[in-house]
């Protein structure tokens, strides 16, 4: 398999604090999840893959062994990265339609492709839905379907998912993991997850584990089951061991 | 006696020449008395290419196509007027001047909702009036096509002073477009605008007036609006050139059961000093309201937003929202919310909100393939679309159309 992701040395820091610290890893093609305890820099690194500008990077990240390291998210978008935000932001006057012509890149005033109706239909989604302003007065469940939804019509090389499944209803979940098994065929995926549910649906590859910002351990889906069994500080020790090796 | 009323009014008028206004900056009105006549044309096709594409901007459609009828002012003269056949004897469009030689019962209407003595611009108005428009609308007709008014300047140091009047009849509905505008850039120039509106039962007024002034140019409209029982005033107010000074505090004096809405859309750009009102009273039961202003300051331009609804009766409902966006560590936006409740059944409410665009909100867009400044124009755009309930398509498409030619122009 061809390798699709390295990082190489990566310190990110927000606002003077390093929250990542160093990190290594070259990463293949395929489905990986990307575990981790509250607040050891998941979000922080699916940020930064993607561009967003609050992060200060050091250190090289490659795609496809292209160095991106600079690029702006825009340029990151349109080599096939695809960000679906854990909280998306709300965006007054800019309609969800607006936003999908501009990620299949078609002219403003043209219609959308009839592709799009099934995919509302699988989400259980209303075409009203694309007239509203994007994220604005969507509940927990809507800001999900939406990212989903616009990463069905994105079909990115590599998509980056921010908790696609928190805050969400069961219902909805099953929705949400229907779309994202279709999405699971066409694009190499970087889950973050707490409710592992959301693995019935997508056959992982690999499972990352992030521990402080600073130690990745990789491994098969195995571990996951250790991580259940023992929790993260098995893993850290693991981590801590290698290091010290 | 129409004639003696007029007189009294002009009486009035004369002991205001020289009273300042309460709001914005005092004007020396001296330099700019002179008076110019145009020539009527019979087209407005065979209007200069200049005035042409720049009228463009505020709605107005030198075709003609899907509008109703036009009015046309140049400088201080009416140069066109054009009444569409298939609306003969459902409507009427005219000069004021002809109204108030053809029509006695005027009385009733003119000077009744803005008295001339209000300040030195209102004064002006009625001592040296120059134009203005007439129009009226036959009782339940329902007028499916725009009314396009155009005032124009095209000489600089001159001021245009109009009077304008709409009476919409009782169940009858019409939209009228408003542009005023100059393509002067560099001399100086104002425009007095007095508009009464009479709205009656039943009745709908959808108005939406575009201003495209410059950077030398002052302008004072004094509005003031009667919506009688049932009826409903929509009004849409765009500015979105350079202007030197305006300053507008329209009131919409609201009875039982009728309906107003206020909806503003400024973009303050250079030195544009903008100072924006809007009073909705209502004055019988079950009547209701909303202002809405959408604002972007940009440059060193100064917006005043203020807002000011009055309940006097049971069962109203009114609501504030004024939103703005800052775009320049120069620019100020003052948004001045006024709730008077004077019924304890009168509900009020205001929300307001002024900031920078999230850069959140910009990283979001450019996530999804908009480069910085696309995602930029597409949220300024955004914002200033405004989704305005009830509003017909075709005005509602006018503005966006005003809006982006505007945006293609560079604004």
């Amino acid at each position: 398999m061809k390798e699709i992701l390295s990082l190489q040395n990566l310190i990110v820091e927000i606002n003077g604090e390093t929250i990542l610290d160093g990190l290594n890893l070259n990463l293949e093609e395929g489905i990986h999840v990307l575990l981790g305890p509250n607040g050891t820099g998941k979000s922080t690194l699916l940020g930064t893959l993607m561009g967003l500008s609050r992060f200060k990077v050091s250190g090289k990240i490659y795609f496809y062994e292209e160095d991106i390291t600079d690029l702006t998210p825009d340029e990151r978008f349109k080599k096939g990265i695809f960000l679906a935000y854990q909280l998306p932001p709300a965006v007054r006057g800019v309609k969800l339609r607006d936003i999908l012509k501009k990620i299949l890149n078609i002219d403003p005033k043209k219609n959308l492709p009839e592709e799009i109706y099934s995919y509302l239909k699988d989400l259980d989604l209303d075409e009203s839905f694309l007239e509203r302003e994007v994220n604005y007065g969507f509940s927990g469940g809507e800001r999900k379907k939406s990212e989903v939804l616009q990463l069905l019509l994105a079909k990115p090389k590599l998509a980056l998912l921010d908790e696609p499944d928190s805050g969400v209803d069961i219902d909805s979940l099953k929705l949400i993991g229907e779309a994202l098994r279709k999405v699971s065929k066409e694009s190499n995926l970087i889950v973050v997850t707490h409710n592992l549910k959301v693995l019935d649906y997508i056959d992982s590859n690999s499972v990352i584990v992030l521990l402080d910002g600073k130690y990745l351990w990789k491994g098969s889906l195995d571990l996951i089951h250790q991580i259940e069994e023992k929790g993260y500080e098995y893993i850290r020790r693991l981590a801590y061991a290698q290091n010290l090796s | 006696m129409l004639k003696t009323y007029l007189e009294e009014l002009k009486n009035r008028a004369l002991k205001a020449k020289d009273k300042p206004a309460i709001l914005g900056p005092d004007i020396d009105l001296e330099p700019y008395m002179k008076t110019i006549y145009d020539q009527p044309i019979d087209n407005l096709e065979r209007l200069p290419n200049e005035i042409k594409e720049n009228i463009l901007y505020s709605g107005i459609t030198p075709s003609e196509e899907n509008t109703a009828g036009t009015y046309f002012q140049i400088n201080h003269s009416v140069v066109y007027e054009k009444l569409k056949n298939i609306y003969k004897g459902k409507l009427e469009i005219m000069s004021i001047q002809e109204a108030l030689e053809k029509y006695e019962w005027l009385e009733n209407y003119y000077g009744k909702l803005v008295a001339p003595d209000t300040d030195k611009y209102t004064a002006w108005a009625e001592l040296k009036p120059t134009g203005g428009y007439f129009i009226r609308v036959f009782a339940n007709q329902k007028i499916e096509y725009p009314i396009q008014s155009c005032l124009y300047i095209k000489e600089g140091n001159i001021s245009q002073n109009v009077h304008n009047i709409i009476i919409v009849e009782e169940g009858a509905e019409v939209f009228v477009t408003t542009g005023c505008l100059t393509h002067l850039k560099n001399e100086p120039g104002i425009h007095i605008g007095v508009s009464e509106f009479f709205i009656k039962k039943g009745a709908k007024l959808y108005f939406t007036m575009i201003h495209n002034w410059s950077e030398e140019f002052h302008v004072r409209p004094r509005t003031a609006v009667l919506v009688e029982e049932g009826g409903v005033f929509i009004n849409n107010y765009v500015i979105l050139k350079p202007v030197k000074s305006v300053q507008s505090y329209p009131t919409v004096y609201v009875k039982e059961g009728a309906i107003a809405r206020l909806y503003t859309i400024t973009y303050g750009r250079k030195d544009s000093y903008i100072d924006l009102g809007g009073r909705i009273v209502f004055e019988d039961k079950n009547s209701k309201g909303e202002m809405v202003s959408r604002i972007i300051a940009d440059d060193s331009s100064q917006v005043y937003s203020r807002g000011e609804i009055i309940g006097k009766a049971q069962d109203t409902k009114g609501f504030l929202d004024c939103r703005g966006i800052i775009l320049n560590k120069e620019a100020r936006i003052v948004a001045i919310p006024i709730l008077d409740a004077q019924d304890p059944e009168s509900e009020l409410s205001h929300e307001a909100a002024i900031g920078p665009i999230a850069e959140e909100e910009i990283e979001y867009l450019t996530t999804r393939g908009f480069n910085k400044d696309e995602a930029m124009s597409t949220i300024t755009r955004g914002f200033l679309s405004l989704e305005i309930p009830g509003l017909p398509k075709v005005a509602k498409d006018q503005i966006n159309n005003t809006v982006a030619q505007l945006e293609k122009a560079g604004l």
